[in-house]
């Protein structure tokens, strides 16, 4: 997905409201290459991208990678990650893999989104279980973080801290008695 | 720069540009003397260098997440602390290049700025004045010495500096938390204003209220009052928060008195025994390594509880091997902290239909209930007091639920249950066996001898933090909280930021460096007034004394300069 396709799915969810900066955002975005050749598969990284878009998808407001979360995804695995956490990491995505292989006889790439979500589903039950097994809760651990990484990518880009949080960082003022029917979204700074 | 005395030299040298310095500086001049300013640290403009300031999460450097690495290996001390991160790590100390020593079991953590206006750019800001039953603990006690003042003493000076640093807080009547002058309280939320009251029906003579802060609601001398913008540490260029930069050094400057110099480390001063005053302050220049020595007929050691105590360590009279102020053997010892990391937190049902608007730099305040009226037979002496507050969880509970997609998205916006969270902060008692010394042979990147600690805790430390945490998770039941959480951490000296003691004030110069002036007994033209000089800690945040003391030491150093006694 270009920049320019980006910005006309922009347009249609969130309505013609694009404010200037919001569209200087979406033309600044560009997305990276995988800078680390060889810390991660394509396969791998595809899966982390199409989790994030599970996790956070396209409703009145746009999607994880819509907003950049991939690009997110990319950097904290490729460069922030340290070698264990990212071989453990990479090693749940794999567990993930053979989950489905095992579920479907198929690659998670190559499930269809009901069979994904609901293998995701199964990942998280199982994971969530008093007494995980060992690769149940490994599988688990990378879904929970891709949750993390997904949200915290997605409020931490201006699209979408702007879409899904009341972004206010100038209030001016303390109300300690204010009623959240009032914002309905949880503050941002 | 500001104008220099006649003889070529200034009338006074004030070491250290933080909260005690930026003080010092700013009586002095406006008493007319010429005051050279010394900071070791690198020279920073009043909102130019607040990098962080309003920065939107999306600019963040690093994607927002902090470096870890860079973190590990040069700021392993530093980062330690809430207020560091990528926003603000150019205020800090860099461990690596600075580094002191202490015993790997016994770790001591000193918290320290690279800046000028010092840690005053990143404190907490809570602000608490002293009582007699604080000064008068160790007498009654017989702790370590008395303190050679009362509260009566100081009073005025408290008065007198918090009508310029604007202290916001409300009147309560409190004779161990003597009301101060305030400008209007900000407010307590409604689930604050719920659990204060459920405390004190539940336990009379215990109060909660909102903290005394030194950030503005109020304009004053050109401040803005508080917007309410969240982290204070990052800088306010709207001066809403007291800061050196925002308040003392901007009012030294316009007496056109002052002569600031950054990056100017003071090795040790150069004493003359014959008349016992200090003739002069040795500098090294932090980027050249240039040595100088600058004269003045006074000098006031503001440089932290630590710098101050290492420059007297560093500072011998000519042919002597030990340091000038050091007759009492007090000097470096009887260092204290306050005990933190301990409290409890818990879930605070219902109100949901409310959510705070704006982000409250401040929290609320329990102060000390314990020993009020003498020992009261529960095994410590003295006490502590809780800071802390209520709001709402964020999404970090939904995120813990299994569940993604839409209906995840949209129940992400809605934040998690109230909570509520009461730390407490303890007095440390001092003791001698408490110390910082120069290394024998450790030295700095300048030659100067590296700081080595010695800290432990008491039995009184761990007895009380037992009781803190006992009595956190009763007030939460009588609040009505669930799922109720105590925590008591791993202690940690100079963890608290409210390192004191060193060169602790005293009536007789056998037991103590400096006097009720805050005066050196072995020098009489140099004065230490920051956190070093005391003579025990409270369990209130210490700032606003320092402050208090420097005004008095300075109003009282003038006034001997001027009748010719110094």
């Amino acid at each position: 997905m270009n920049r320019r396709e980006i910005l006309k799915l922009l347009s249609i969810s969130l309505g013609a409201s694009l404010t200037p900066s919001i569209e200087a955002a979406a033309l600044s975005f560009k997305p990276k290459a995988n800078k680390l050749e060889g810390s991660w598969t394509h396969d791998q990284r595809e899966i982390t991208h199409i989790c994030a878009e599970l996790i956070m998808p396209q409703t009145e407001t746009p999607s994880a990678l819509q907003v950049g979360v991939g690009d997110f995804i990319d950097f904290v695995v490729n460069s922030w990650f340290t070698k264990e956490e990212r071989k453990k990491f990479l090693r749940g995505l794999d567990e993930i893999n053979r989950l489905s292989r095992k579920k479907y006889e198929n690659v998670f790439l190559s499930l269809s989104e009901a069979e994904r979500i609901e293998l995701l589903n199964q990942i998280e039950a199982n994971g969530s279980e008093n007494r995980p097994s060992r690769k149940d809760k490994l599988a688990y651990s990378s879904f929970l973080k891709l949750k993390e990484l997904t949200v915290v990518g997605y409020y931490t880009s201006e699209i979408g801290l702007r879409a899904e949080r009341a972004y206010v960082p100038m209030p001016g003022k303390y109300d300690g008695f204010f009623r959240f029917d009032q914002v309905g979204k949880q503050w941002a700074s | 720069m500001g104008k220099l005395a006649r003889d070529g030299g200034y009338d006074a040298i004030v070491v250290g540009s933080g909260i005690s310095g930026g003080w010092a500086a700013k009586e002095l001049t406006e008493k007319g003397l010429s005051v050279l300013l010394l900071e070791r640290g690198k020279p920073i403009t009043h909102g130019i260098d607040y990098i962080g300031e309003h920065q939107p999460p999306w600019e963040r450097a690093n994607m927002g997440l902090r470096p870890r690495d860079l973190y590990d290996s040069e700021y392993p001390i530093q980062s330690t602390s809430y207020a560091f991160d990528e926003t603000t790590r150019h205020f800090w100390n860099n461990d690596a290049e600075n580094p002191y020593d202490f015993r790997e079991d016994k770790p001591f953590h000193w918290l320290r700025t690279d800046v000028v206006g010092g840690r005053s750019l990143l404190w907490a800001r809570q602000s608490y004045r002293w009582s007699d039953l604080d000064f008068e603990a160790n007498q009654r006690e017989g702790i370590a010495i008395d303190w050679p003042i009362r509260y009566r003493d100081i009073a005025p000076w408290y008065s007198y500096v918090e009508r310029f640093v604007g202290v916001s807080g409300d009147v309560q009547g409190l004779p161990e938390l003597p009301d101060g002058e305030f400008q209007k309280p900000m407010e307590m939320n409604v689930v604050e204003k719920h659990v204060a009251k459920k405390i004190s029906n539940a336990f009379p003579g215990r109060k909660m209220f909102i903290g005394r802060v030194a950030t503005l609601t109020e304009p004053l001398h050109g401040r803005a009052p508080c917007h309410y913008c969240g982290p204070c540490h990052r800088g306010c260029s709207g001066g809403s928060y007291f800061s050196s930069l925002s308040s003392t050094l901007p009012a030294a400057e316009s007496t056109g008195n002052l002569s600031l110099m950054a990056n100017s480390l003071v090795e040790s001063l150069e004493y003359d025994a014959a008349s016992q005053k200090v003739t002069g302050v040795r500098t090294i220049d932090t980027k050249t390594k240039e040595k100088n020595v600058y004269r003045s007929r006074l000098v006031f050691l503001c440089a932290s509880t630590i710098g101050s105590t290492q420059i007297l360590l560093n500072s011998f009279a000519d042919g002597e091997d030990r340091s000038f102020a050091n007759d009492s053997d007090a000097l470096g010892r009887y260092m204290m902290d306050h005990t933190y990391k301990a409290g409890a937190r818990g879930i605070i049902p219902g109100f949901e239909e409310y959510y705070p608007y704006g982000y409250r730099p401040n929290g609320i305040y329990i102060p000390r209930f314990r020993n009020l009226s003498g020992d009261e037979g529960l095994g410590f002496s003295r006490g502590y007091g809780y800071q802390g507050g209520a709001g709402r969880i964020g999404w970090g509970e939904r995120l813990k639920k299994p569940g993604f997609g839409a209906d995840f998205k949209r129940e992400l916006r809605i934040p998690g249950p109230w909570y509520m969270s009461l730390g407490g902060f303890g007095e440390i008692l001092p003791y001698a066996e408490n110390t910082m010394r120069l290394h024998p042979k450790k030295q700095d990147r300048f030659g100067i001898p590296q700081v080595t600690f010695k800290f432990e805790f008491g039995e009184n430390e761990r007895r009380h933090r037992k009781d803190l945490v006992e009595q956190g998770v009763k007030m939460l039941e009588a609040a009505g909280a669930s799922q109720i959480q105590s925590y008591n951490d791993e202690m940690i000296g100079g963890a608290a930021i409210h390192e004191m003691g060193t060169a602790r004030m005293g009536r007789d110069p056998r037991e103590s460096v400096v006097n009720e002036y805050n005066q050196v007994h072995a020098a009489e033209n140099v004065f230490v007034t920051d956190g070093a000089c005391m003579t025990s800690a409270s369990c209130v945040n210490p700032s606003l004394t320092y402050m208090a003391l420097t005004a008095r030491a300075a109003d009282y150093a003038v006034k001997r300069l001027q009748a010719g006694d110094i």
